[in-house]
Parts: structure tokens; sequence; C-alpha cells
């Protein structure tokens, strides 16, 4: 982000006396708190650490992180995402077998789990073909719009 | 828009998911007993030949969100059965079961197929209906929630061809303002007959129970309550129950 746009943000902050501004994009995660008269910067990918403990003294300590080798591995990958907000489950049922394991070669028709809101079971298909090589959601998290479930090879 | 009827079946809900790509929208399955009828997270609803409604009721929709199509299921219950003498108390329980007083009358559980070329393959979105009608004391026997039928609660047994068409009556009644006005213009009247606000209740999820007191029910239909601690909690998918009635 450029960092013109990011003292726009600082100074509304201050205006408005807010304490914490944070947004999300595709690519990156912005955080700016503020207490007693401090700004703290921090700027990186997503899908990184929490940004708890990294502080910094001034609008002006702005970092833009070079993705790493292993972020850009993240990119590049295939991976089947969650449609919906809600609540992965890997089974029909807590006793039932999970629709699909690692290993596993998918179809695009291929069931590969179900995410809940509201009482809703909505059946999460491949939608892509290929092998389950990774299963990032463990059964009964929650699952945000666009979470990456599975990793295909 | 058809009416499908089945002597008896596993489950609505799962003949309608296994024939989703050939059902039309409005299409009614419907069926006098079911061998194998679905809740929550593998539950069972117990579905024997005592004159009950199980029906699953067909969505085609191209909209991205379906989650609030649920409410029409849960609306067009209530006023189905609203239309029974004698039947009172009645209320629906987050987000979708129908409640008379403290006890269970109906069950609904929505299933969908979700498309992702929207543009020119719709989801299929399944509402599944079981309201017990005529069931006696000795269905529910074994069974640990509290459970009642119309025919418990008014003496009376019920048609229940003449219900199954006024149902369907009103799931297209619900489906067609929701359509024509958008589902939002449903949420006044499903968050009003939601008796939770003000009351206490546990949430129990797949990692947790706890309790919150109910704030509110937004527009997408989140509870929103507070914990003992005072943190604001959100609640999108588990189990609620209410713990000490203020209806």
């Amino acid at each position: 982000m450029e960092i013109d746009k990011i003292r726009v943000i600082v100074e509304l902050m201050d205006k408005h006396n807010l304490s914490e501004f944070k947004v999300e994009a595709d690519d990156m995660r912005l955080c700016l708190k503020r207490e007693l008269n401090v700004n703290t910067v921090v700027q990186q990918p997503a899908q990184t650490a929490p940004l708890a403990g990294i502080q910094a003294s001034a609008a002006a300590d702005i970092t833009d992180t070079v993705p790493s080798k292993k972020e850009e591995e993240k990119k590049s990958r295939t991976t089947i995402d969650s449609p919906i907000v809600g609540t992965f489950y890997t089974a029909s049922s807590p006793d039932a077998e999970a629709f699909v394991k690692t290993g596993d070669r998918v179809e695009p028709d291929t069931v590969v789990g179900i995410v809940e809101a509201m009482k809703v079971m909505n059946e999460i298909k491949a939608e892509k073909s290929g092998i389950i090589k990774e299963i990032l959601i463990e059964n009964a998290q929650s699952v945000e719009y666009g979470t990456p479930i599975f990793v295909l090879e | 828009m058809t009416t499908l009827y089945f002597k008896k079946l596993n489950s609505t809900n799962q003949y309608a998911l296994e024939n989703a790509s050939v059902l039309q929208n409005k299409d009614l399955i419907i069926t006098d007993e079911q061998t194998s009828g679905k809740g929550r997270n593998g539950k069972r609803w117990v579905s024997p030949q005592s004159g009950n409604i199980y029906v699953s009721y067909i969505i085609k929709t191209k909209e991205k969100n379906i989650i609030q199509t649920s409410w029409i299921g849960g609306l067009a219950t209530l006023k189905t059965l609203r239309t029974l003498p004698g039947l009172n108390g009645l209320w629906i329980k987050w987000p979708n079961d129908v409640f008379c007083k403290k006890s269970k009358i109906s069950g609904i559980l929505c299933e969908s197929v979700l498309s992702s070329s929207l543009n020119t393959i719709p989801s299929t979105v399944v509402i599944g209906i079981g309201i017990n009608v005529n069931s006696t004391a000795e269905d529910f026997k074994g069974i640990p929630q509290s459970c009642t039928s119309v025919l418990l609660e008014t003496g009376k047994k019920s048609n229940i061809v003449t219900l199954r068409t006024c149902l369907k009556k009103n799931l297209d009644f619900y489906y067609d303002k929701a359509v024509s006005k958008g589902i939002q213009s449903l949420y006044v009247e499903w968050k009003n007959e939601n008796k939770l606000i003000g009351n206490t209740v546990t949430v129990t999820d797949s990692q947790k129970t706890y309790e919150v007191k109910v704030l509110d029910i937004d527009r997408k239909g989140t509870v929103i309550g507070v914990d003992k601690n005072g943190e604001i909690r959100k609640v999108l998918s588990g189990d609620v129950s209410v713990k000490k009635f203020r209806l």
C-alpha cells in the first residue's frame, strides 16, 4: 500500500480518536493501532502470523514485506476454498467416514465436505480434478468466505 | 412445480439431493414414512407412519448467499400450524425449528448443492420439514428432547392431506415474497417469531458449550449475545436451547 494512503488513514484515526484500524485485501493485511499518542503500524502479506507484539513508534516505520518463497508457493497452489461462512465438517455426521482423505483423487463433482451455517448444510464439491495433498482445516472449525480448505496436487 | 408423492422414502431430503439436477424450482417431495429421517449433525428425525408431515421443498436460486433461504421454511410451517384451532404457544426456535411452548413440534433441516457457475446453473436449496401432526406419546419414547404433536396439544386428529396443501401454499407465498421483494423482506417477521431476544440460551457447537444472554439477531440471522464475562459472542451455527423461558 502506498505510504500516502496510510498517512491519510493515520491522520483520520487521530482526528476521530480511533484506537485501531484493520483492512484486509487479497494480497495484503494492514493493521494500525494507536495507544497513548503512539501509532503502531504493521503491514504484512495475508495469512502470516498474528500481529501481536510487533510494534513501531510512528507512521513512518512502515515495512513493505517482500513475499517469502513459502508465501509464493501458497499463492501458486491449487486449493478448494469455502464458498460461504460457517462451520466446516469433514463428514456427513460425527460417526460417518470423512468424505475424502489425503491421497484421494477427486473430480469436479466429488463432495469433499460440508459447511454449515444456520442449520443449512452446504455440500462442498471439489470443482476441480486432482489428488488431495493436504487438508488445511480440521473438522468442526469455522471458515470464512474463500478460506482454503484443501490443497490439490 | 410438481408434487412428487412416495409412500415410503429413506429421507425426502436425500431423494431431493440425489435428484437435484432434474428437480425444478418449487417442486415438493412428500412421503408418509421415512426410514432414515435426518436431523442436524447426523441426528435422526423419527418418522413413523403415524399421519405426520415429511416434505422437502426445492428452491433453485442464482443468489450467492443462500443461508437466509431457510427462513421460508420456518415461517411457512408456523403459518400453517396457526391455522389449526386450539394450537397455541407456537414460536420459531433459532434458526428455524418450530416449538409449541417448550416442546418441539417441527424440525427443519436445509441442505444445499451449491453451484460454482451461477450464470448458467443455479444452486439447489432443499428445505426439509418434518411436522409432528398425529404422533402419540408412544412415538416419542426414547427421544431425549421434549417433543409434542398437534394431536397431543389439541386432542384431535388432523387431516395431513389438507395440512400439506396448506403448507405448500405457504411455502410458495414466502418464496414468492422473497423473490419479488428480496429475502430481507422476511427478516422482521422471522426475527419477531424467534423468541430468543432477552432470554439466556445455551449454545452447543462441536467444540464447546456456553451460555449467552441474547441481545439481538442481525439481518444475516446471526445471534448476538453477551456471555458471563461480558464478551459479545456471535452465533452462526450450532444448537441453541433456551435456558429459562421468558416467552
